[in-house]
């Protein structure tokens, strides 16, 4: 617990302190049932913080609260403004100490994040940081609070960003599907640019590169997203960058792709499909957005057919881009298709009243399945 | 097939699929009768009894009571039910305790000010027809104590700034027809500045898409009249790609689980574009004079001149919404 006073002696310790209790009105909405000592520990910080008591007694009362509550932003609050006081700059040493360990059982707590920047801005260095961010991440890797947090050190107080570079490596070698590892890559490849005066794009084609690799590199590639959008992103950097891309997107929808003989179905192309859609809808010309279109007709009948509906309205919308560009006024979007036919469902289930297509009996023709269907069932049924 | 084996992401994956997949296969079993009948008068007592007391585990939530009583008044809004004279009043005096007098409002009686339960407060009082308890003065001068220099605002003073503090303000600001130039200095920029490369926005710039910092920046840019300026295809594109095909939920970000929150944020926000598409076709009609004004206003350092009220679309219906509203529903019921 960080060393600090048992909780029963924090209460003693403001024996001198009379609590005031809680303002909540006669008949308080949402009123907490308080467990005794919380309430005790609440009434001498309201009396602490009336009197402006900024001690290091105080320190031991709001870590003793921060126990019960992490979120109580108030005592965070106080807690710095006693720091302040004290001003000692050993008290803020320890305090990444002590931060550590509330964030350790309070991975996704907002305050203790911050509390950590304003303790880092006082002691105006980055110390072990980065190495308690990946100890965090050990246990999360995907915590957005831990990740912001590694953003910002690497902002404030910069880093050899290579050996950034190699971290995300390590992340996305352990999960190639870590999308919070790409994009702290996408952040640190700008920052690694911006060191170059020249807005030099040939590091552009170096990522597509590097995003293939993943694509590429076994398992689930070929339908994990992250690689794709994060490439798409530096195809729009330089020529050679989109056009290996494009011939990525190619190969795949030849049934072709790189270094393997491997069968492709109709989800291994889906996203080969959107990215090759994005990259002749950013060209647009007339055939382009055409072509655009054809790649949206493909995914809403075919590949992603989930999100026929998103898919449809997009391809309208560049067919009318491709007329736009042609002199031709633009058609009207048709409308949504119907949503598919769905099993039935008691009416209790929908408290609104039932969707359209779905009947409260079981129609007679409906068989119970004796099993539920696996996923693929589902996906494939779509 | 080879869902057994692969990165944790996709195990993790595959186990919701399973999940969602076996209990959506258990509600629609006619033998099960009324065992899954969700039933209105159950969530409203529900509810109910939320508003009349909170068990010791919510001291977790001691610095949030705002909330608790802005998410039960709306959810019994919804389900059409008149809290009675005595609830309101009980409401608006416990609201009115969290009130402070440098304007605002805390998570509690005696709690500094924060946006987030300020803007709770706030709409919870309107919701109340108990608006007149707020300190309209008081609160528009601790907006501006707030403001950053990057445009955004921190949620409480000497807080965090991310996109949550530009959307509670405004919105609240809008509402209480006090959003100034002062106010909205800058503020459509840092929140475009959270766009992403996927298309979704951040919590600050550079933090990764992510559907409740997405809501937050979509929904200020609305009532800013910016959201012209995001790229829309890219956020669209990213919004539909975030409901999942077996689950039939929102995930909140790439290759992460759903949740039944985002089909608030995620799904919310898919109305909200259809919107920031309209605002923008208005804008096209109207001429982009219109469009320089309030950039123009963005800009302006001084001015305490109320805005006029944000031009909003009429929402949409969910038979006009390009993702799937009905496989949505059923992952909320799971």
């Amino acid at each position: 617990r960080g060393g600090l006073s048992s909780r029963m002696s924090t209460v003693d310790l403001f024996g001198d302190v009379e609590g005031i209790p809680q303002d909540d009105g006669p008949s308080p909405v949402c009123a907490i049932a308080y467990p005794e000592e919380y309430r005790s520990l609440m009434d001498i910080f309201r009396a602490v913080v009336l009197r402006e008591e900024k001690s290091s007694r105080v320190l031991d009362l709001t870590a003793e609260i921060l126990e019960w509550n992490a979120a109580h932003y108030t005592v965070w609050y106080y807690r710095r403004r006693v720091m302040e006081a004290m001003d000692d700059v050993e008290i803020y040493r320890t305090e990444l100490d002590y931060a550590a360990m509330v964030a350790s059982q309070n991975p996704k707590n907002y305050q203790v994040w911050y509390h950590r920047r304003a303790v880092l801005e006082k002691l105006d260095a980055a110390g072990d940081e980065l190495d308690f961010v990946a100890e965090m991440l050990e246990s999360d890797a995907k915590n957005y609070h831990a990740w912001s947090h590694r953003l910002w050190v690497v902002q404030t107080f910069g880093c050899d960003l290579e050996k950034e570079l190699a971290y995300c490596d390590a992340l996305l070698d352990d999960d190639s599907h870590n999308n919070s590892a790409w994009n702290h890559r996408y952040n640190v490849i700008q920052l690694r640019r911006k060191g170059d005066n020249e807005g030099d794009n040939e590091g552009a084609a170096d990522e597509v590169e590097y995003a293939v690799g993943r694509i590429y590199g076994g398992g689930g590639g070929l339908r994990n997203e992250s690689p794709w959008t994060y490439a798409l992103a530096f195809a729009k950097k330089s020529k050679a960058a989109r056009d290996r891309l494009d011939e990525v997107c190619d190969a795949i929808l030849a049934d072709a792709p790189e270094g393997t003989d491997a069968l492709l179905e109709p989800a291994d192309k889906q996203c080969a499909r959107m990215t090759k859609l994005e990259l002749e809808a950013r060209a647009d010309t007339a055939d382009s957005n055409d072509r655009a279109a054809a790649c949206a007709d493909k995914l809403a009948n075919e590949e992603d057919k989930f999100r026929r509906r998103y898919w449809l309205r997009r391809a309208h919308r560049l067919r009318n881009k491709a007329r736009h560009l042609r002199n031709q006024p633009p058609l009207d979007f048709p409308g949504f298709p119907d949503p598919p036919p769905m099993p039935w469902a008691p009416p209790g289930v929908f408290p609104f009243g039932l969707p359209p297509g779905m009947t409260p009996e079981p129609p007679p023709t409906y068989v119970h399945p004796s099993e539920p269907p696996t996923p693929d069932d589902i996906r494939d049924n779509l | 097939k080879r869902r057994m084996e692969g990165t944790k992401s996709e195990r993790d994956q595959a186990e919701c699929e399973r999940a969602c997949a076996r209990q959506a296969w258990r509600q629609s079993d006619p033998g099960v009768g009324d065992a899954f009948a969700s039933s209105r008068a159950r969530h409203v007592a529900y509810l109910e009894r939320g508003l009349a007391g909170l068990g010791p585990s919510y001291v977790s939530l001691d610095a949030s009571r705002p909330w608790l009583c802005y998410w039960i008044l709306h959810s019994l809004h919804f389900f059409v039910e008149e809290p009675s004279a005595l609830t309101v009043s009980s409401c608006v005096e416990t609201l009115r305790r969290c009130q402070n007098g440098g304007g605002g409002f805390g998570g509690g009686p005696s709690q500094v000010s924060h946006c987030a339960p300020t803007y709770a407060a706030v709409l919870a009082l309107c919701l109340l027809g108990g608006q007149e308890v707020i300190d309209r003065e008081a609160l528009y001068l601790w907006f501006l104590s707030v403001k950053d220099a990057s445009g955004g605002f921190r949620l409480h003073v000497d807080g965090e700034v991310d996109v949550r503090g530009t959307y509670t303000v405004v919105a609240v600001a809008a509402l209480l027809r006090m959003l100034t130039p002062a106010l909205t200095h800058k503020a459509a920029d840092f929140v475009l500045s959270c766009q992403t490369y996927e298309g979704g926005f951040g919590g600050e710039p550079g933090n990764e898409a992510h559907g409740g910092y997405t809501f937050c920046a979509v929904a200020a840019l609305l009532v800013l009249g910016r959201a012209k300026d995001a790229d829309l295809t890219a956020l669209e594109r990213w919004l539909c790609r975030r409901q999942l095909a077996v689950e039939g939920g929102f995930q909140g970000r790439t290759n992460k689980l759903v949740d039944g929150c985002y089909s608030f944020w995620q799904g919310g926000c898919v109305a909200l574009v259809e919107m920031a598409q309209a605002q923008e076709e208005q804008t096209t009609t109207t001429g982009a004079h219109q469009h320089q004004q309030q950039r123009r206003h963005d800009h302006e350092e001084e001015g305490d001149a109320a805005l006029p009220p944000p031009d909003l679309p009429p929402s949409p219906s969910s038979g006009d919404l390009p993702c799937d509203p009905v496989a949505l529903q059923r992952y909320i019921l799971l």
